[in-house]
C-alpha cells in the first residue's frame, strides 16, 4: 500500500503532462484516503501486534503531516501575486529569521523544551507568512510573538517580536 | 483463503479501481477549487483520524 501511495505521487510529479499544484495534491491524497481506507478494513479483519500498531501509526503521521504541508503550500494561488504583499513578508520574515537563529542554536546546545516550543512557533509564525506571501491582501498587523530568550543563569528574559509593518 | 480475506482482497481491488478513476478525472482538470481541496483535506484529516483511533484502542488495550 505505501509503495502505491508513492507510485501515485510519482505519477504525479512525473507525469508527461504539466500538473498544477492543486492537482499533485488532490492525487496524493486520494491516494492516501483510498489506501488508508482499505489498510484500516484490513487490519479491522487482521488485528496488528501492538508493535506494529505503533509502527503504522508513525507510517500514518509521515504521510499525514507531508499532505497537511502540501496542503497549506496550495492554500495561495499563484495567480494572485501581489508584490506588496511579497516585500511585507519578505521583511518580516527576516526579523523572524533573525530571532529565531540563536533560538534555534540555543536548543541544539542546551536541549531546552521550552525553547524548542518557542523557536517552533516562530517557525510555524514564517511558514504562514510564507502562505501569505502571494495573497491579494495581508494582514495589516501580524500578531506579535513572545519569545523567551534564555539568560545565562537560566531565567527567560521575554522579548517581544513583531513583523509585517 | 477465508470470507475476510477475501473481503479485503474485494475491498482493495475496489478501491484502486475508484482510486484510478479519479486520478484519471483529476489529471484532466486544471479548474480545481479551493473548496474541492478543502473537501479533500477534510476527507484525508478524517481517514488519518479513523485510522489513529483504531491504532490507538490496540496499543493502549
Amino acid at each position: 500500500l505505501a509503495l502505491l501511495l508513492i507510485l501515485c505521487l510519482m505519477m504525479a510529479g512525473c507525469g508527461g503532462q504539466q500538473l498544477t499544484e492543486r492537482q499533485k495534491y488532490m492525487i496524493a491524497a486520494d491516494s492516501y484516503v483510498t489506501t488508508t481506507t482499505v489498510l484500516l478494513a484490513y487490519l479491522q479483519e487482521h488485528p496488528p501486534t501492538k508493535a506494529k500498531a505503533q509502527e503504522i501509526a508513525a507510517w500514518d503521521n509521515v504521510a499525514h503531516n507531508a499532505l497537511n504541508k502540501w496542503y497549506s503550500l496550495i492554500q495561495i494561488e499563484p495567480s494572485k501575486a501581489n508584490p506588496v504583499a511579497q516585500v511585507k513578508v519578505a521583511a518580516a520574515k527576516s526579523t523572524f529569521d533573525a530571532a529565531l537563529a540563536p533560538l534555534l542554536s540555543e536548543r541544539t546546545a542546551s536541549g531546552n523544551a521550552r525553547i524548542a516550543t518557542q523557536a517552533d512557533t516562530v517557525s510555524q509564525t514564517i511558514i504562514q507568512l510564507e502562505a501569505h506571501k502571494t495573497a491579494a491582501s495581508v494582514p495589516a498587523v501580524i500578531p506579535p510573538i513572545t519569545i523567551d530568550i534564555p539568560m545565562k543563569n537560566g531565567a527567560a528574559c521575554p522579548t517581544t517580536k513583531e513583523g509585517g509593518k | 483463503m477465508t470470507p475476510a480475506t477475501a473481503l479485503a482482497i474485494l475491498t482493495m481491488a475496489d478501491g484502486l479501481v475508484q482510486l484510478g478513476l479519479n486520478i484519471s478525472q483529476t489529471l484532466k482538470r486544471t479548474d480545481i477549487t479551493q473548496e474541492e481541496v478543502d473537501a479533500m483535506k477534510a476527507k484525508v484529516d478524517a481517514t488519518h483520524q479513523g485510522l489513529q483511533d483504531f491504532l490507538k484502542g490496540i496499543t493502549n488495550g
